[in-house]
């Protein structure tokens, strides 16, 4: 008993090919569409890289090596939105009124150039650098840290853990980098006479080159003070080493001129390492010994050393403009997708009551009486449109009530995306109605085409992870345009005009699929 | 309706040599036919005779290839008022989660009817199709038969002149089937011409006034019954004698059958009987079996169209 009734099944099956796509193919064809979407979308897959938006007012060395840090970044694909030039003087920017007259965007138009640029939804995020980026990073604690700001849409908050993590890598190795140079500069002032060797001019010294040949040798256990004595008395074995750091009373301890120090203490061809940087605005006083001053200079140099890979180079701010104006865009978003959802399934479950009184002989009896058939699918349409934009008022109003998505500060673009979606939406479901044989065609047929349109117009899974391979399929679907308006509306609060390549085609297609249900419907007609 | 005024009133529908190919078949092979007002037609045939194809061509759903079908005073020019139509689909074609008063109100719209007429065609109706008490029920929940009623009830709204009714009674019980037809007949009373199409043969025997039988796609016979059977049959009863053991004395009036164990006697009326069977004296065994029976319509539509299965 129990294998007739497994042989019911099998026949029943067999004979139904409805049926058979429903249990074996729809489930290949999702299974296709999600392996599309995940393994070449959401995955980290060299396909799908995280979309950079480049822009800044100026661009400075730090900056411009920031950016090929970012575009050697192999996850990240960095794009310039504004060309501008490299300043002569960055003191001349002002950072707001009309565009200045060297070709720096102001503040406004680099506004409108983001706002641009999250509404075609090609980037995952922009950074945008300040006017007053430096040239290099301050090496001293307490400098002002560079300020770069992170311009996110909300769609993809990975994007802005990713790109954060970048920048701050990007700063740690350079304060590394500086950090080690200071470290290797300590260092030389120990080193240097027992590595120079040979009559070579070294043309780095104050006042003039380095010439020497004199070498010392490094002992174990010595300090940095002790060895920088050895050095310099190598340097000059002539002068006593206190009277070369030592400021003699009535002498110029440091002679300087417009291009750099000319000499200290009288001696040219000093080392610049060897003369710390404050020295220059505070030269040493008359009364320090050599060996002080020399361990003034360690323990400054020391302090640099230590301060400076802890002092904070870089502050990131995150700015979203969409939400700080609002509470909730990305639910206006996922209010939208699960409207265009159950839209497609309740305009398909109406329509199909046309192929059910098709069927009862319901249609025939329409038919000869006063309404003719434009009447009867215009009426269906109609029906189904209005039903459609209740269907999709009711979850905004439920999105309003609950999440507060500012639904009367955005009602017009609201109401404009809500009759298109709707018209284009009941003119699918008509052209399916009327294509279809049987409510059990249209039920299996429509189940497979708004769950894969879903699918790939981003009702289920947010376009922003998709590949654009995916991106541009989900083109093809009413929830891509769709949600793409509602996007606009909610998310981008961009006025009514942006809304016109939505409207365009939604009711575009609302017409052309119209008028082609109203076509097949004829053969209810001639029978 | 009588047979002579049948003739005498102009006709309110005519066929005239009507041809429909359909999906690659020829389904209408020259229909010629006439319907009077006041008329019940039963049209009857085999499943795949024409009938439901001939019907959506009256109906206009189908457009013939060739012929005429004319709905009079529809295309006289000189008359402004159509010719209204009513179609009683053979499936239920009302909307179940309708109540009936919605129902009702939804097909009278569609014909056009509005306003008081409608409110007070809806009352007529109702009372006519026996629904008045589950005005406010939802189709869905009615009876088999009252559903029936319901789905002729939403045709009849606009007052048609012609009503065409696929397969009415279908599911129905006797007494939903006899009230159908009590239905029917005030129509015709009320000069509305039916033309209805059904397998029941008792329905169309008692019922029609005249009956068309069609076969393949063509008229095979019209008339009345009596008409039909004696075309068709001959005389339009029968005595039929079976014996246990062959009979080899001849009786008049009958015909044996070989072995002789069977006769039978055809009779132009019944008046007859008592002399055919006054003969059975003089035979020296008594029949085993008499059998009695008047021709009907399923013995002319065997006749016509044959024995065997169709579709």
């Amino acid at each position: 008993m129990i294998l007739t009734i497994l042989r019911i099944l099998y026949l029943r099956l067999r004979n139904n090919p409805l049926e058979l796509l429903l249990v074996f193919v729809m489930p290949v064809v999702f299974f296709s569409i999600f392996a599309g979407i995940f393994s070449k979308g959401i995955a980290t897959g060299s396909d799908k890289k995280l979309r950079v938006g480049w822009i800044t007012g100026t661009e400075t060395t730090l900056g411009l090596e920031l950016r090929a840090f970012l575009e050697s970044n192999s996850t990240l694909e960095c794009k310039s939105l504004i060309e501008c030039p490299v300043p002569s003087n960055s003191s001349e920017h002002s950072s707001s009124g009309e565009e200045l007259a060297d070709g720096i965007p102001d503040d406004a138009k680099i506004d409108a150039t983001i706002a641009d640029a999250q509404r075609s939804g090609r980037y995952d995020l922009i950074i945008r650098l300040p006017l007053d980026f430096p040239s290099e990073l301050a090496e001293e604690q307490g400098a002002e840290p560079c300020s770069v700001q992170l311009v996110t849409d909300g769609q993809n908050p990975m994007a802005v853990a990713m790109v954060t993590s970048v920048v701050e890598g990007f700063f740690a190795q350079k304060q590394a980098s500086t950090a080690a140079m200071q470290l290797v500069n300590l260092s030389s002032a120990t080193r240097y006479a027992s590595k120079y060797a040979g009559p070579e001019i070294r043309d780095q010294g104050y006042g003039g080159p380095v010439v020497g040949e004199q070498t010392f040798e490094a002992l174990p256990g010595e300090s940095e003070s002790q060895r920088a004595l050895k050095a310099i008395q190598c340097f000059d074995p002539v002068s006593d080493p206190a009277t070369f750091f030592g400021n003699e009373p009535g002498s110029e301890w440091l002679i300087t001129d417009a291009e750099g120090v000319i000499s200290v203490n009288g001696i040219s061809g000093v080392p610049r390492e060897w003369l710390p940087e404050e020295f220059l605005s505070d030269p040493p006083k008359s009364d320090q010994t050599t060996l002080e001053l020399l361990e003034a200079i360690v323990k400054a140099r020391t302090a640099e050393k230590s301060s400076s890979v802890t002092y904070e180079a870089v502050r990131i701010s995150i700015e979203n403009p969409q939400a700080a104006t609002q509470e909730n865009p990305r639910i206006a978003m996922y209010a939208a997708g699960i409207a265009v959802l159950f839209l497609l399934f309740s305009s398909t479950g109406n329509a199909a009551a046309l192929l059910e009184e098709s069927e009862s002989g319901t249609l025939d009896r329409m038919l000869i009486g006063k309404a003719g058939l434009f009447h009867i699918i215009a009426g269906k349409w109609l029906g189904i449109f209005l039903l459609g934009c209740l269907q999709i008022t009711v979850m905004f109003l439920w999105a309003e009530l609950i999440f507060r998505i500012q639904l009367w500060k955005h009602l017009d673009g609201f109401t404009v995306m809500t009759v298109c979606t709707a018209a284009a939406t009941a003119s699918f479901a008509m052209l399916m109605a009327t294509l279809c044989r049987s409510r059990a065609q249209l039920n299996a047929v429509s189940v497979v085409l708004i769950l894969s349109m879903s699918a790939v117009g981003g009702s289920m899974i947010p376009r922003f992870v998709m590949s654009d391979r995916m991106k541009e399929i989900g083109q093809w679907t009413f929830n891509a345009w769709a949600l793409d308006g509602y996007q606009k509306v909610f998310w981008y609060q961009s006025p009514i005009t942006s809304l016109r390549t939505e409207v365009t085609v939604l009711l575009g297609s609302a017409v052309v699929l119209g008028v082609l249900a109203l076509l097949f419907s004829r053969r209810w007609k001639r029978g | 309706m009588s047979e002579s005024s049948a003739t005498t009133v102009s006709p309110v529908l005519t066929l005239e040599n009507v041809r429909k190919t359909y999906r690659g078949r020829e389904a209408l092979k020259g229909i010629s036919l006439e319907l009077r007002p006041g008329e019940l037609l039963g049209f009857f045939g085999p499943n795949g005779a024409g009938k439901t194809t001939m019907i959506r061509c009256i109906s206009g759903l189908l457009k013939p290839d060739s012929g005429k079908i004319i709905r009079h005073p529809f295309d006289d020019p000189d008359d402004d008022e159509p010719v209204r139509l009513g179609l009683v689909p053979q499936n239920l074609a009302i909307y179940p989660d309708l109540t009936v008063q919605q129902n009702l109100e939804i097909f009278g719209r569609l014909e056009g009817v509005t306003g008081k007429v409608l409110k007070y065609r809806i009352e007529e109706v109702l009372e006519w199709a026996a629904l008045k008490d589950r005005t406010r029920s939802l189709t869905k929940t009615l009876s088999g038969g009252m559903q029936r009623r319901l789905n002729i009830a939403c045709s009849v709204l606009h007052d048609p002149d012609i009503l065409l009714l696929d397969e009415p009674t279908v599911g129905v019980d006797p007494q939903s089937r006899e009230r159908i037809y009590e239905m029917m007949k005030q129509l015709t009373e009320d000069g509305a011409a039916v033309l209805l199409t059904t397998h029941q043969l008792e329905e169309v025997e008692t019922r029609c006034d005249r009956i068309v039988v069609m076969d393949h796609g063509a008229i095979v016979a019209d008339g009345t019954l009596s008409e039909l059977v004696s075309k068709f049959i001959g005389h339009p009863h029968r005595v039929n004698l079976k014996f246990d053991h062959p009979c080899s004395k001849p009786l008049a009036s009958f015909i044996f059958d070989e072995p002789r164990t069977s006769a039978t006697c055809s009779l132009a009326s019944m008046k007859e009987l008592p002399q055919v069977l006054s003969v059975l004296k003089q035979l020296e065994q008594a029949p085993s079996r008499i059998d009695v029976r008047s021709y009907g319509l399923q013995d002319v539509f065997l006749e016509l169209t044959g024995r065997s299965l169709r579709e």
